[in-house]
């Protein structure tokens, strides 16, 4: 059996903001703990686009890819690449972490015109104006959210998981209205303790939803 | 079977022969019986309500050379990008008409200028089956806005667009793939046609001595070559010949090639006829009021539908060697084929004037040949065999109509976004 590939995006434009690897560090342990619950049979490939492409393992199963950026965005989440329909062809799932990027609405429009599993976090908070207007998480195969309060936001609406775990949106901080290249100044706080993420946990029931997400493809095309 | 035909232009608004084609078409699967609905666009001309023509697609500035030529150059990479991308207007009305009519396929034709690839990936999420008559390099032209191809849109149109491609020739194909676009799926060439009855054979060809008769129709510029042609009378006259004329039909659709005939001392023996129709232009063909059609057309040229149509009433063709109706037909048997150059096309005249090329043998093997094999009639078969073999296609893995909608008003939003922050960039630079 072939080695389920996974590509997660969103998060690590706002890290290119601020100058640290918050989300970076988020996404590597989650990918982590989820190449750990498939037993290394994976491989998840944390994407994003920017000026120094490049490649790189982060962790047995986890690697680390930049795209190269296409022109010059006017702000980190504007950021996009020719590359991304190449980068995502070979994957099984596409894990949008965030809804505000360019790069996470490019990597859904095509996601799911290469019929790719979308998967897609759910913080329950503003997102940009697309995403809201269009409703684009309706386009997700997955929604996946951490709390109580946006899971009932989302009663009703088809595969809901709601995975409890203190991560919250505000945490990785939530972009200024556009064009500025700065977060909300209350997200994204400084010199506060890091929120207590039991990863292990979250792994194992992420690989879970990731199944069975594959197997509803599989069973279509059987 | 229910087929949804889509077509940017549909006659009475037309522009060229694939429009006309697209029409002879409908009407001949009308006259077989089949349940045939047109969704075309907001006609730039009056017509005629019609009950199985839809005309709710819009349709992009770019065709309108008037307004494109005075407009800023961003207002061009919109027009660009929502003719050739993606316009989920277009994609909204044909979500309601896949609704509606419910068609078993759908017939593809000409989708420049309505967003091509979005109703083409409107389709492709729907796995809604399709033909796709391919008069011209369109899906070269789609993914290519601005004429500039995007590899990256390239790449994905061949990696996942798959379905039931007829192109008119080889050399389409070739043009689409050499681009860097592959076609994947059926690729089932076919020739374009001729309608009506076939005529009594000719009697009467030219012979020497008596005044060449040569004719040209459709646009007058010089991608069709009527500057090759002018030159070529020159030429002629210029060695000693003056029994001979040159009538061409058509809109010039180049005002530099108005002039070429007074500058090159031939306006006694070239004459611009003007716009005909369809119609008169084949009664002068059945009238036999020619002896010779010339194409010195560009090489890109899928087909050539006015050659055809002449050929048939023994009017032989001289054309462009390697012009894509040139596939069709031998050089020496059915026609002339020459280099795209005045002098060749002068010298093919002149062997004809010298009595040296006989085009009595010519005008008969191509005239039989066209009403045996590319008459509508003798090829409607084909094009039904090709809509049923594409509608038994499974559709599994359909996405709803409402995902389909979705994903267009994104697509459309980000190419909105994408072409604003290039321009912004090249500005800057």
């Amino acid at each position: 059996m072939s080695s389920t590939i996974i590509a997660y995006l969103g998060l690590l434009d706002g890290d290119e903001a601020c100058g640290d690897a918050r989300g970076e560090e988020h996404l590597t342990r989650l990918a982590e703990s989820v190449a750990a619950a498939y037993s290394e049979e994976c491989r998840i490939e944390l994407i994003s686009c920017g000026k120094s492409p490049r490649i790189e393992l982060l962790r047995p199963g986890v690697w680390r890819r930049v795209l190269p950026l296409a022109g010059n965005p006017r702000t980190p989440w504007d950021a996009c690449s020719w590359e991304l329909p190449a980068a995502l062809i070979d994957a099984d799932i596409v894990h949008l972490h965030d809804a505000y990027s360019r790069t996470s609405e490019l990597a859904l429009l095509i996601a799911k015109q290469q019929r790719k599993v979308v998967c897609l976090t759910d913080y329950g908070v503003a997102a940009n104006w697309l995403t809201i207007e269009l409703e684009l998480a309706k386009l997700a195969d997955v929604v996946v959210c951490h709390s109580m309060e946006v899971a009932r936001k989302l009663a009703g609406w088809k595969n809901v998981e709601f995975l409890p775990a203190d991560i919250e949106l505000a945490w990785f901080g939530i972009p200024a209205e556009w064009p500025s290249p700065h977060f909300v100044s209350s997200t994204r706080p400084q010199g506060v303790a890091v929120p207590h993420v039991y990863y292990p946990s979250l792994g194992r029931e992420l690989q879970a939803i990731y199944a069975q997400a594959l197997a509803g493809p599989q069973e279509v095309a059987a | 079977m229910r087929i949804l035909v889509l077509s940017n232009l549909y006659p009475p608004d037309y522009i060229g022969g694939y429009e006309l084609c697209c029409r002879q078409v409908v009407d001949g699967l009308l006259g077989r019986d089949h349940d045939v609905r047109v969704l075309t666009t907001t006609p730039r001309v009056p017509c005629p309500a019609e009950e199985h023509i839809d005309r709710s697609f819009k349709l992009t500035n770019c065709y309108d050379a008037y307004c494109i030529l005075r407009s800023q150059r961003m207002t061009r990479r919109m027009w660009e990008a929502s003719g050739n991308l993606v316009d989920a207007h277009n994609v909204q009305i044909l979500l309601t008409a896949l609704e509606e009519f419910r068609p078993d396929v759908v017939y593809l034709w000409n989708i420049a200028g309505i967003g091509g690839l979005g109703l083409l990936g409107c389709l492709h999420q729907l796995r809604f089956p399709w033909v796709w008559y391919l008069g011209d390099c369109v899906p070269r032209m789609l993914c290519s806005p601005g004429k500039r191809l995007l590899p990256v849109i390239a790449e994905e149109f061949s990696r996942q667009i798959r379905g039931y491609y007829m192109p008119v020739s080889q050399r389409v194909v070739q043009e689409i793939e050499a681009a860097g676009v592959r076609l994947k799926g059926v690729i089932d060439t076919m020739p374009n046609w001729i309608l009506g009855e076939q005529p009594a054979p000719r009697r009467h060809y030219y012979s020497k001595g008596r005044p060449l008769r040569i004719v040209s129709a459709g646009q007058m510029g010089r991608h069709k070559g009527i500057d090759l042609l002018v030159e070529a009378a020159r030429l002629l006259k210029d060695r000693g010949y003056d029994n001979f004329s040159i009538d061409l039909y058509g809109k010039v659709t180049d005002p530099t090639v108005f002039p070429l005939p007074a500058e090159h001392g031939v306006a006694d023996r070239v004459f611009f006829r003007g716009a005909c129709s369809q119609q008169e232009l084949v009664g002068r063909y059945a009238d036999h009021e020619f002896d010779v059609f010339a194409f010195p057309t560009w090489e890109r040229e899928p087909f050539g539908c006015a050659p055809l149509e002449a050929a048939a009433y023994g009017c032989v063709m001289v054309m462009t060697q390697s012009c894509g109706i040139g596939e069709w037909f031998v050089h020496g048997v059915h026609c002339l084929k020459a280099e795209r150059s005045a002098e060749a096309f002068a010298a093919a005249f002149q062997g004809i004037l010298d009595g040296r090329t006989d085009l009595e043998p010519l005008g008969r093997r191509a005239s039989a040949a066209i009403w045996r094999d590319f008459h509508l009639d003798a090829l409607l078969p084909r094009i039904e065999q090709a809509l049923e073999s594409a509608a038994d296609q499974p559709r599994t893995g359909a996405s709803t109509p409402e995902d389909t909608y979705r994903l267009a008003l994104l697509a459309e939003r980000l190419t909105t976004v994408l072409v604003q922050g290039e321009n912004a960039a090249t500005t800057a630079a």
